[in-house]
């Protein structure tokens, strides 16, 4: 019996308790939308796969999800499935033919998890991890935005990739979601990662100007993951439906994720 | 947080033109020259919510040190300046009874009124600080005449002080700093002065920086006579792996010159030269007026400002257009480094913040010197 309330331990309200971090859970986001963050997080996925690790790629863009589109795939169940409480986390993992690759594909238009109770987002988060152990690495591509569902999905990640491009707009998104990110305790470790760049020097700067202000602003500077440098064939590769590394795998975009996903694999 | 992109022919107008808009809380974030070089582009950005997180904690130390100043007179110079601002004799103001007197009664709008009593702060603040600073007196008034004159809106506070300083800065003098952050160019530039105002450690921070920056730079010496000139310029070079060429006379330098690299910025040294003294002056001309090399001079800041505005008269002969300042670190008072510029109309290049050879030298532009002269009168006022 509870001597305040009155009420029994088994009748009051169940206290929020915050889920650990992911030792192998990385999160892939950007603040602002189209800045390459699913198609980077597709291709270190498919990098990463190839080395022998065994990796889940987790749609976490749920109401505009698009892995499933960028692949071509058409899956039989889905996060939307999941959220009806019609199957479990694990019901919805996808092998993606070919490769030691998993995919849990969300379902475009159907409500993301701005929509969803926060119960519901504890419990899909809670299978997450769980689904985790069956992994060497766990990829989710937020989606865009930095609303509380976002950073709370990104919160069971032990890191966090920032995606963010030289544009003006990308990186006010980028400092934004990077700045309420490292108000959270555990803080994820954040990394950045400069996409689209002209050159590897432009990427640099672009890299200079965000550390600038969060180490002026926030007094931390995030390191950089890598750069990966403006392609055209990274177009071509999403309009045909593949990955970059199947349809060109020697585009200076995808020898420059490869490069990441080195660094990425070296802590895994 | 907010992200603006400024352009401007120089960056001194850039700083301005992002002090104005973003105030004094923005961050540089990147700067870029265009490809002719008749422009730069600075990026600012401002985190507002953390800009106001920071006024609030600042605001209650500075109404501890303006608390403190008005029962002492605050007021009443306030009043002076208001009254000196409006074209009214300064002898209108007395005391703080008289202060709301003045204007109360004027018709304009209330912001008008305002405006006037923030630019009247301005005035007083900007003349407690040359006062500070012992600018002479004619340079003086030409300051206060720019500082009345100013059409800008200022608010009551340090910021405001800092930004119509920098702009009566900006109006008065002219800056124009080595290139020492440009891998390639071609200055060749010999720094005179007389003797002990810091000319070879100067040097010594110049190749510093640049080698630091991986750029290339040549070093040569016309100081040859006075004993240890040499070995102490060698003292310095010789760990950033520097050889210095020595020229013993005017033909040894010419042929130095010719031999120089284009696109390598050579730096020259030169013995101390007595402004007083005719023949030595005389020597120095034979080698600094050879064709390409811009004589640069050099002058420790805490001279007395009468004394450091005739020593630039006695070097200007020689062409003068920039000024190298040095111990700004050791010294107070500025007043001897304006009036010097403005002796000698040339303009302020560099200045030297510290005895390390290592880092210490900085460009000088309007928002920096303004910075250095409010600092310096707050760190002496405790």
């Amino acid at each position: 019996m509870d001597d305040t309330t009155g009420l029994k331990d088994s009748q009051k309200p169940a206290q929020p308790v915050a889920l650990p971090q992911g030792d192998n859970i990385i999160a892939v986001a950007s603040g602002k939308g189209g800045v390459g963050k699913t198609w980077l997080s597709i291709t270190l996925a498919m990098h990463i796969a190839r080395s022998g690790r065994r990796v889940l790629l987790f749609d976490g863009d749920i109401g505009l999800a698009n892995i499933d589109v960028q692949l071509g795939l058409t899956p039989k169940n889905d996060l939307a499935s999941v959220f009806a409480g019609k199957i479990t986390l694990a019901d919805a993992v996808m092998p993606y033919e070919g490769e030691q690759l998993d995919i849990i594909a969300g379902r475009s238009g159907s409500g993301g998890f701005g929509t969803l109770g926060g119960a519901r987002l504890e419990d899909v988060k809670r299978q997450l991890l769980e689904l985790s152990e069956n992994y060497d690495l766990v990829i989710i591509d937020l989606g865009a935005g930095v609303e509380q569902h976002v950073r709370s999905l990104s919160a069971i990640a032990k890191r966090c990739l920032v995606v963010l491009t030289d544009e003006p707009t990308s990186m006010t998104d980028a400092y934004a979601f990077i700045k309420l990110s490292a108000q959270k305790q555990p803080r994820p470790e954040i990394q950045i990662v400069v996409n689209q760049a002209a050159t590897l020097k432009e990427g640099e700067r672009t890299y200079a100007a965000i550390s600038k202000a969060c180490h002026s602003f926030l007094k931390f500077i995030p390191p950089l993951a890598g750069i990966i440098r403006r392609d055209t064939k990274v177009k071509d590769a999403i309009r045909s439906q593949k990955p970059i590394i199947v349809k060109a795998p020697g585009a200076t975009a995808a020898v420059d994720a490869a490069a990441l996903s080195v660094k990425l694999m070296v802590k895994t | 947080m907010r992200l603006r992109t400024f352009t401007a022919p120089d960056m001194g107008r850039a700083m301005l033109m992002i002090r104005e808009t973003l105030g004094e809380d923005a961050v540089i974030i990147s700067t870029a020259r265009d490809a002719g070089g008749k422009s730069v582009s600075v990026t600012a950005a401002l985190d507002e919510e953390i800009a106001e997180e920071n006024a609030v904690a600042a605001s209650s130390g500075w109404h501890e040190d303006y608390d403190d100043e008005e029962p002492v007179g605050g007021i009443a110079q306030y009043l002076a300046a208001t009254a000196r601002a409006q074209g009214k004799a300064p002898h209108a103001a007395h005391g703080k009874g008289a202060s709301a007197q003045p204007l109360a009664k004027d018709k304009k709008s209330s912001s008008a009124v305002l405006q006037n009593r923030d630019h009247a702060y301005f005035l007083h603040e900007l003349e407690q600080l040359l006062h500070f600073h012992s600018v002479p007196h004619v340079l003086f008034e030409a300051l206060m005449r720019l500082g009345r004159d100013l059409d800008i809106k200022l608010e009551s506070s340090p910021r405001g002080v800092a930004y119509g300083l920098t702009e009566v800065l900006t109006r008065h003098f002219t800056f124009k700093p080595l290139l020492l952050d440009e891998p390639v160019n071609s200055e060749r530039i010999m720094l005179v002065g007389p003797a002990g105002v810091g000319k070879t450690l100067a040097i010594a921070k110049i190749c510093a920086h640049r080698i630091a920056d991986k750029m290339p730079v040549s070093v040569l010496t016309i100081d040859n006579k006075r004993a240890g000139g040499v070995e102490q310029l060698q003292a310095f070079t010789e760990i950033m792996g520097l050889e210095v060429g020595v020229a013993s006379g005017r033909s040894e330098l010419r042929q130095a010159l010719k031999e120089s690299k284009l696109g390598v910025p050579l730096v020259i040294d030169s013995f101390g030269t007595n402004p007083y003294s005719f023949a030595e002056l005389k020597e120095l001309t034979d080698f600094a007026n050879l064709n390409g090399i811009e004589p640069v001079l050099v002058l420790a800041a805490g001279m007395n400002a009468d004394e450091a505005a005739d020593t630039v008269r006695a070097f200007s002969f020689l062409g003068l257009k920039r000024l190298i300042v040095t111990r700004i670190d050791s010294t107070r008072r500025l007043g001897a480094i304006l009036a010097a510029a403005d002796a000698g109309k040339i303009a302020l290049a560099d200045m030297t913040v510290s005895a390390q050879v290592a880092g210490g030298l900085e460009a000088v532009n309007p928002a920096k010197l303004a910075q250095v002269l409010i600092q310096h009168k707050q760190d002496y006022q405790g």
